[in-house]
């Protein structure tokens, strides 16, 4: 093999170990790199909108701390748990305002449609006092731990509730999770 | 093509003639220098192929590294030009040279390599003399390429400048010395032991004794002397030689000793009866190697016109630019390994934040599910606390509430009883002035005994249920029950003229 030889084997053949190079390993790390930044750009987007999305969270659990209490910043419990925990707290909530409780009696869970998976548990509370007790529960159900919304409010006076009193039916609900939703 | 080098014992001198190679080792030893392995080579079509005598090329490549090795060529491959010039700083010096050289070339440098060496005029003091000799390009790049790489080769001259030390020296007087090979005879001017000038004749037409009277060897005559008269030009008469040596390889010098003489007008003398003759050889066809080795061995720094390739020269700054060379691009991967490494470790580091974001919102019911679930409070937080605080600051002393309700829908009920007009009136409007509430509706006003008995109906107004309640307690203890009220019912006949039925939402 004389030199003219020798110059044209290592020629084609340093052309065909480039083009292997570049076939086989440029092209393919080139790819992986860009899909490794598409993957940035991605995360970033992704992490961009959960930003977005938790600031406008917490905005709203800001403006509605105050009206509903802390108990909305917390995840919602099954039905068993958040109606013993409903219970729980109506009966605090009462006897922290000195109200006697004459009945509690559980109303039929309702579902609701704007929000799949999530049902409200509402409870009917019959009880007796005065307009100022009533305020005070109402005032009063913001620092409960649970959450704690007003259904309905029935109030009458009654000649045999004694001077002031008033026969209160209140219905009071919570939201909780359907045991088998995601 | 200067190049600087180390002085070495022992020298190759190769000669490459058009009639064949000739190869010598010259050894300068502590008994004397001599010369070693002559060897003739056939030159072959050298001179038209550029490749060498494979025993040529076989014995080349058995030369020692540390022995170097120099090459002389023809003279006809050459040019070799002197003019004085005025002493000057270098710069301006070499400035001075490339205009003469210029005006004195024909060809570009695209055919001719030259190259140039300057020294005091030995003819003129105050004047520097230069020496420039020009060789054709092709030739000399054939010449260095022809050499194995593993030989150090140090110097390529042209042969007159090759022998032109090894003359004797006369350094009183200019000389003109005659180098006659097969090819071609060499005149040569020196002064003071300094080559100042050279003109080739070729010997075509070289007259022989039998027929020195031929037109050719008529026109060589003429010729001749014509190139003698160049090699003299501007030079003071005074200083033209009048004697001068002649020597070659072969009887053709002895020929042509006395043909010369007569025509240039110079008293010639053959090498053999200079005073040092006797120590070398004067018809050896080992001159021009001889002359070349024993130039490297005993004066390498005199080699400044040299038209070898500084191979040792080049060599490290190649070496120098292939590792730059290999550095940047070493650099370069490492920069762009760096951040593709860069790239990969944001990604996966932003993909672990996002998962972990995802994880810590799923525990908490999922962002979507919590924000669903704060739209939903906010469209429906109970409005009764608003509303029972706008009547209860609505209302005045005098109101005794009888009943309160407030729907699922939204709606409130009130029933109760005041205690004049006035206050009806009062209260209704700041009712209707309430935040929390909408359409207030009087459903029906009674005057029953001086109490005015008052039926409204209200809806709580767009998100009522948001509107923060400050100090309800307080409002709700001026609220009197209605057991404690002083004043009975008012009598439904009794109501006012002005009286605020149907007023607000209706």
């Amino acid at each position: 093999m004389n030199a003219r030889d020798r110059r044209a084997v290592i020629l084609g053949g340093g052309s065909l170990l480039l083009l292997a190079v570049v076939w086989l390993v440029i092209l393919p790390w080139w790819a992986d790199w860009s899909a490794v930044r598409e993957q940035i750009s991605e995360s970033r987007q992704q992490i961009e909108d959960l930003q977005e999305k938790t600031g406008r969270l917490i905005a709203m659990d800001r403006q509605l701390e105050p009206v509903l209490g802390a108990a909305v910043k917390k995840p919602l419990a099954g039905i068993g748990a958040s109606r013993a925990q409903l219970i729980k707290d109506l009966m605090d909530l009462h006897a922290k305002s000195g109200i006697q409780i004459r009945s509690m009696q559980p109303e039929s869970t309702r579902p609701l449609r704007e929000l799949p998976g999530v049902v409200r548990l509402p409870i009917q509370v019959q009880s007796t006092c005065q307009p100022l007790q009533l305020v005070q529960v109402m005032a009063a159900a913001r620092d409960s731990s649970g959450l704690l919304l007003v259904d309905r409010v029935e109030l009458a006076s009654g000649a045999q509730q004694g001077p002031g009193g008033m026969n209160v039916t209140m219905v009071w609900s919570t939201l909780a999770r359907q045991e088998n939703a995601p | 093509m200067t190049q600087t080098t180390a002085t070495s014992n022992a020298a190759w001198g190769l000669e490459l003639s058009h009639t064949g190679a000739y190869l010598v080792r010259w050894e300068l030893a502590s008994a004397g220098a001599s010369a070693q392995h002559r060897r003739t080579f056939p030159i072959g079509d050298f001179w038209q192929t550029g490749v060498l005598d494979a025993e040529l090329l076989s014995a080349l490549g058995q030369i020692p590294q540390a022995e170097p090795l120099g090459v002389c060529f023809p003279d006809q491959a050459m040019l070799c030009r002197g003019f004085s010039l005025p002493r000057a700083q270098a710069n301006v010096m070499e400035k001075m040279v490339h205009a003469q050289m210029e005006a004195l070339l024909s060809a570009g440098p695209e055919r001719l390599t030259s190259s140039w060496q300057a020294f005091p005029d030995p003819l003129n003091a105050g004047m520097q003399w230069v020496l420039f000799c020009a060789g054709r390009r092709e030739v000399l790049e054939r010449l260095n390429a022809a050499i194995p790489p593993g030989v150090a080769l140090r110097a390529v001259l042209p042969r007159a400048l090759a022998t032109a030390h090894s003359w004797p020296r006369n350094a009183s007087s200019s000389e003109l010395l005659v180098e006659v090979t097969h090819e071609a005879a060499t005149m040569s001017l020196v002064a003071d032991g300094h080559l100042l000038r050279c003109m080739v004749l070729g010997l075509d037409d070289a007259p022989e004794t039998e027929s020195s009277g031929s037109p050719g060897a008529q026109s060589w005559v003429r010729q001749s002397r014509q190139s003698y008269h160049s090699l003299l030009e501007g030079l003071p008469r005074d200083r033209w030689p009048r004697q001068g040596l002649i020597r070659g390889t072969n009887g053709e010098a002895a020929e042509m000793l006395p043909t010369l003489a007569d025509a240039l007008g110079v008293d010639l003398h053959p090498w053999s009866s200079a005073p040092d003759a006797a120590k070398h050889e004067t018809t050896s066809p080992y001159l021009g190697a001889e002359g070349i080795a024993r130039l490297i061995v005993d004066d390498p720094a005199a080699l400044h016109i040299n038209f070898a390739r500084p191979a040792k020269a080049l060599a490290a700054p190649v070496v120098i630019r292939h590792c730059r060379v290999m550095v940047l691009a070493l650099a370069c991967l490492a920069g762009v390994a760096l951040l593709y490494g860069i790239d990969c470790y944001r990604s996966s580091w932003l993909s672990e934040q996002v998962e972990q974001v995802r994880a810590a919102a799923a525990s908490s019911g999922g962002i979507e599910q919590r924000l669903a679930i704060d739209r939903y409070l906010e469209k429906n937080v109970s409005p009764a606390m608003p509303g029972l605080d706008a009547i209860l600051a609505a209302a005045p002393p005098s109101l005794s509430m009888t009943s309160f309700s407030l729907t699922a829908g939204g709606q409130f009920r009130f029933v109760g009883a005041l205690g004049s007009p006035n206050e009806v009136d009062d209260f209704l409007r700041k009712l209707l002035a309430s935040k929390a509430l909408a359409n207030v509706e009087v459903r029906s006003l009674r005057n029953d005994q001086q109490r005015w008995t008052l039926e409204l109906s209200a809806d709580a107004a767009p998100a009522a249920g948001m509107l923060l309640i400050t100090a309800p307690a307080k409002q709700a203890a001026n609220l009197p029950v209605p057991g404690n009220s002083a004043r009975g019912p008012i009598p439904a006949a009794t109501a006012p003229a002005t009286g605020p039925t149907k007023r607000g939402g209706v």
